[in-house]
């Protein structure tokens, strides 16, 4: 399984538009906990694993500071060696709230467009 | 002949006056620019087929009514031939809403196509019978071979088709006049088929009038579905509001 960047930016770009900054508007927060999630509580995610999805959109240091600042600082993931991390219960449920954050917006899309096909 | 039949044929012209004045406006609705010009119009040529079916019967009925008994089986297999073909543009417009894949709605309309013109040839090839005339309607027996093909390779599919759209009427993001469109058409969508078939199956009598007259109903339903008459907008509000931006500061008023 893989992280689809481009389709996370367009999710986050959704939230963001409803005021969201934080959270699910926010690209960083989305990638960090969807490839942390991809190794589950049981296996260690390395930095340069996160970067390569991350180093898209934002440099190290942003990365770095949001790890520590908010997946950090809100017992969402561990710091278990140097540049390795592993999710905590807590950020699995972050990562599944996103998951379903992603099929409302598919959902709402997809909605919306057949509301404009209708003549 | 009987005189009943003259009042069922004016209720088929009838039909046949709504489908095609609803079909010309939604072929006349939206501009070819526009992305839903396609589906505006295999709306429109639905109700336009259905309406030179239900012209065609009429005039059958007609024909039959001033004894020519030639003439009124050509109208019959006219009118049986149109009605035979109309869920193959009905199947564009729900599947274009529903996918908005042109290449499924195009492949679906095909094979309803196909369908329909299967009929049409076993149609032509084991005949209709006329049998026992009641004061209402010259009375046509189609064959069974037909009546299965009708309901379970147009009636059943294009119905599921019809009630895909179901979902749309409890949608809570979907503008109130889109929800009114959606919820119209289904009704109208459903009284056409259902009667269309009750027919074909062959109700008799005083029921195939009053099946006629829900026809009817049916296709002024599906007119005011897509052009709402002011009673229906001041109704069911459908006309949305729109408030002007307070540009004063929050405490102004108080």
């Amino acid at each position: 399984m893989t992280v689809d960047v481009k389709w996370e930016g367009e999710v986050a770009e959704f939230y963001r538009s409803f005021g969201m900054n934080q959270g699910l508007g926010d690209i960083q927060y989305r990638l960090i906990l969807k490839v942390l999630s991809l190794n589950g509580v049981s296996k260690a995610t390395n930095f340069s694993d996160i970067r390569k999805y991350t180093d898209e959109i934002a440099d190290r240091g942003s990365i770095a500071s949001k790890m520590k600042t908010v997946i950090q600082f809100e017992g969402l993931a561990k710091k278990i060696g140097r540049g390795e991390y592993v999710i905590t219960e807590k950020g699995l449920l972050a990562a599944d709230f996103i998951d379903k954050s992603s099929k409302h917006y598919k959902s709402v899309k997809k909605t919306l467009e057949r509301v404009e096909r209708i003549p | 002949m009987q005189p009943g039949w003259m009042l069922h044929s004016f209720v088929c012209v009838g039909v046949a006056l709504v489908s095609f004045l609803l079909s010309i406006k939604m072929i006349g609705k939206l501009k070819r620019s526009d992305a839903r010009y396609l589906t505006s119009v295999t709306f429109g040529f639905f109700w336009a087929l259905f309406g030179v079916s239900y012209l065609f019967f009429g005039l059958s009925i007609a024909s039959e009514y001033t004894s020519d008994s030639g003439i009124t089986l050509a109208f019959f297999y006219a009118s049986f031939a149109s009605l035979l073909m109309m869920s193959a543009p009905l199947s564009y417009f729900i599947m274009h809403i529903l996918l908005g894949d042109k290449r499924i709605s195009i492949a679906t309309s095909l094979g309803f196509a196909v369908i329909g013109l299967t009929c049409i040839i076993v149609l032509f090839t084991v005949g209709v019978d006329m049998a026992s005339p009641d004061f209402w309607i010259p009375k046509y027996d189609l064959d069974p071979l037909l009546q299965y093909l009708f309901v379970f390779g147009l009636y059943v599919p294009s119905l599921s088709m019809i009630l895909g759209l179901l979902p749309f009427v409890a949608l809570r993001i979907a503008p109130k006049f889109t929800k009114y469109k959606i919820t119209l058409s289904l009704i109208a969508l459903s009284l056409v088929y259902d009667f269309v078939l009750l027919g074909i199956l062959g109700i008799s009598g005083l029921s195939r009038v009053i099946s006629s007259l829900f026809i009817l109903l049916g296709a002024l339903l599906g007119y005011a579905a897509f052009f709402p008459p002011k009673i229906a907008i001041r109704v069911f509000k459908l006309e949305e509001k729109e408030f002007e931006e307070y540009v004063g500061y929050e405490g102004d008023g108080e």
